[in-house]
């Protein structure tokens, strides 16, 4: 393997859609070697024809990785972090990709104090599709997305390596949030959502749908085709947060269910239009961040 | 651009920034405070991501500073800058007092001086060995032979002694020297300053006739920018309409030079007014506006001296005014050195 100057040595672990996608990305885009891993030989093996990576990781290639990503469901990513620090050299930075940070970055703290040379950041990469799995990666997945981190004490040198890596891969920015920050706003904009969807396609009505949807439908049931494992350690891993945002919701519901059983005209109309509210409200916060 | 680090135990972090800073070709300079630390970036800040600096636990704040003055800027180092000349302070809770003849004229009138003031609380002596004349023809001074009497009045008082440098080609001259002087008229010899930024000596810089305070601080700038931290500012007034006065001294540049810069500024009642009788109530109140010390010409026969007799007090008088000096002092929270 020929190593240029600059170019880096990155090691994945997990050859899915997240973890083929970002090794298909930096193989496209950029001069750095990729060494990848998978327990499933057959992704593995898909993710060499995909282009993915150069080659897989082993005892020897791991201890010559500049960063460590690690692309696999939260339970998983909580193993093969206990293993890894011994495993890489004095400087590397280990990160994940969780939709969950809490867990995440408490593991890493305390792997950082037992480590101190290693660098660690928790990453959540604003990007995905409903789809699991190498077949459905994409070397334009992470076009214009944001990248949240989570800062572990990690140092100035591992966060603009980290930062211009995540821009060779098509990124528009970086966010930074603590751990608890991310949790508690991702348990609405991004778990809840899930739980709705999976919830409001169970309705026998769902299967009538054809021709008598104009778009509805469609919105409101994308992300019900997740990944039920991936997702069911997401949520477990946010329950205070997750579950104070379902009650909430169930409060907002059980609104509209009395007003609309007491055929209450003027309650119906005022929720509704409250809703119209917080939505434009919501949209013009959004356009004045972009705007700042 | 400064980045004020909380108060963190985490010296390598701190470090491993700083390399990181350096590596981007800026320079650096780190001021520990009392409670945070204040690292100043100096050079083309563009470079640096603000944003990820900001997502480093160790760091409390990062700001863009406006002002083109860094080093001498207060941002950079927020506490009050003491310099220390064989036990004689300038800056923070000091005040301190500097003064002696206008021109050096004989050993014997030097130090008859130097004996006088020290006695009346003067920690350093000053003493003009090369003379800014307006006039070719004016006495120019005694030049070197000047430096080597100032140096036998040290011996003699254990005055620490302050002296005016002209140009650049004399600096061997001044190396042993306490205190380099830039007048005025040098306020803006960049070729001088820079010079003068290579030495390990505090320069006592004189604002120039017709300068802003920016104009004064990039001076100093420059100076420190050469690597020598230690400038004492003075202020001996500015060209007004007013004839009256020599000068008109500008008393409202003290608190706002305290307010931008770390660096101690003394005055210079004598030159400011150019008239003895002034000198007396402009030094109390320098004092009421802050001033870090005064720097006051004292002659024992003004009617005779050489330069500038019209502006200089007799010992007998800079006896009378250092007592009044001394009730004032308590109410500033001053102390002398």
């Amino acid at each position: 393997m020929v190593i240029k100057g600059k170019d880096m040595i990155i090691a994945i672990y997990g050859m899915g859609l997240i973890g083929g996608s970002i090794g298909r990305t930096i193989v496209k885009n950029t001069g750095h070697y990729v060494i990848a891993a998978d327990i499933d030989p057959a992704a593995m093996l898909k993710a060499k024809m995909l282009g993915a990576c150069h080659e897989e990781i082993d005892e020897m290639n791991i201890s010559s990785a500049d960063i460590i990503i690690i692309a696999v469901n939260p339970y998983q990513t909580l193993d093969i972090l206990e293993e890894l620090p011994t495993k890489v050299k004095s400087g590397a930075v280990i990160i994940d990709t969780c939709g969950i940070k809490r867990s995440i970055v408490s593991k890493m703290e305390g792997l950082k104090s037992i480590y101190p040379e290693v660098e660690f950041l928790g990453v959540h990469p604003m990007a995905g599709r409903e789809f699991s799995g190498i077949s459905h990666s994409t070397t334009s997945l992470f076009e214009k997305a944001y990248f949240i981190i989570t800062p572990v004490h990690t140092g100035i040198e591992a966060l603009v390596k980290i930062k211009t890596l995540f821009k060779e891969m098509g990124c528009e920015g970086v966010v930074t949030a603590s751990a608890d920050y991310h949790d508690r706003v991702i348990a609405y904009t991004s778990q809840l959502a899930h739980i709705v969807s999976s919830s409001y396609v169970k309705s026998p009505m769902s299967r009538e749908h054809h021709g008598f949807s104009a778009g509805s439908f469609k919105d409101l049931t994308r992300v019900a085709k997740l990944n039920p494992i991936m997702w069911t350690q997401l949520f477990l891993s946010n329950k205070d947060y997750l579950l104070e945002e379902i009650s909430q919701l169930i409060e907002h519901l059980s609104e509209y269910k009395e007003a609309i059983a007491e055929g209450n005209f003027q309650e119906l109309q005022k929720l509704l239009s409250e809703g119209v509210i917080r939505k434009e409200y919501a949209d013009k916060l959004a356009k004045e961040k972009i705007n700042e | 651009m400064i980045i004020v680090i909380k108060d963190y135990q985490e010296k390598k972090q701190i470090e491993n920034l700083m390399n990181w800073i350096k590596s981007l070709g800026l320079g650096i300079h780190f001021s520990q405070g009392e409670k945070t630390a204040v690292i100043g970036l100096i050079g083309d800040t563009s470079k640096v991501d603000i944003d990820l600096v900001r997502s480093l636990d160790i760091v409390e704040s990062v700001t863009r500073i406006q002002e083109p003055y860094k080093n001498a800027n207060r941002k950079f180092h927020p506490d009050d800058t003491i310099i220390d000349i064989s036990g004689q302070k300038f800056g923070g809770k000091y005040f301190q007092v500097i003064a002696g003849p206008c021109a050096v004229e004989s050993e014997q009138q030097v130090i008859a001086i130097a004996k006088a003031v020290k006695d009346a609380g003067a920690g350093l002596l000053r003493g003009g060995a090369f003379k800014p004349r307006t006039s070719p023809y004016s006495f120019q001074g005694m030049k070197l032979d000047g430096i080597e009497i100032l140096k036998k009045a040290r011996e003699e008082t254990g005055m620490p002694i302050v002296t005016e440098i002209m140009s650049e080609k004399y600096i061997e001259a001044f190396l042993d020297v306490d205190v380099i002087q830039v007048g005025a008229r040098n306020m803006q010899n960049f070729e001088l300053l820079k010079e003068l930024g290579k030495l390990k000596k505090p320069i006592l810089l004189k604002r120039g006739l017709a300068n802003t305070i920016e104009e004064w601080l990039m001076s100093a700038e420059y100076i420190m920018s050469g690597g020598n931290m230690e400038v004492i500012l003075c202020e001996r007034g500015i060209r007004t309409f007013e004839t009256y006065t020599r000068n008109t001294l500008d008393l409202s540049a003290i608190p706002l030079v305290k307010e931008k810069t770390h660096l101690p500024v003394i005055v210079d009642p004598s030159h400011a007014s150019g008239l003895s009788r002034l000198v007396e109530p402009m030094s109390l109140a320098s004092i009421g506006a802050g001033a870090d010390g005064l720097m006051i010409e004292v002659h024992n026969n003004p009617a005779c001296a050489l330069c500038d007799g019209p502006q200089a007090i007799t010992p007998e008088q800079f006896l009378n005014l250092q007592r009044k000096m001394d009730v004032m002092l308590p109410l500033v929270n001053k102390i002398r050195s």
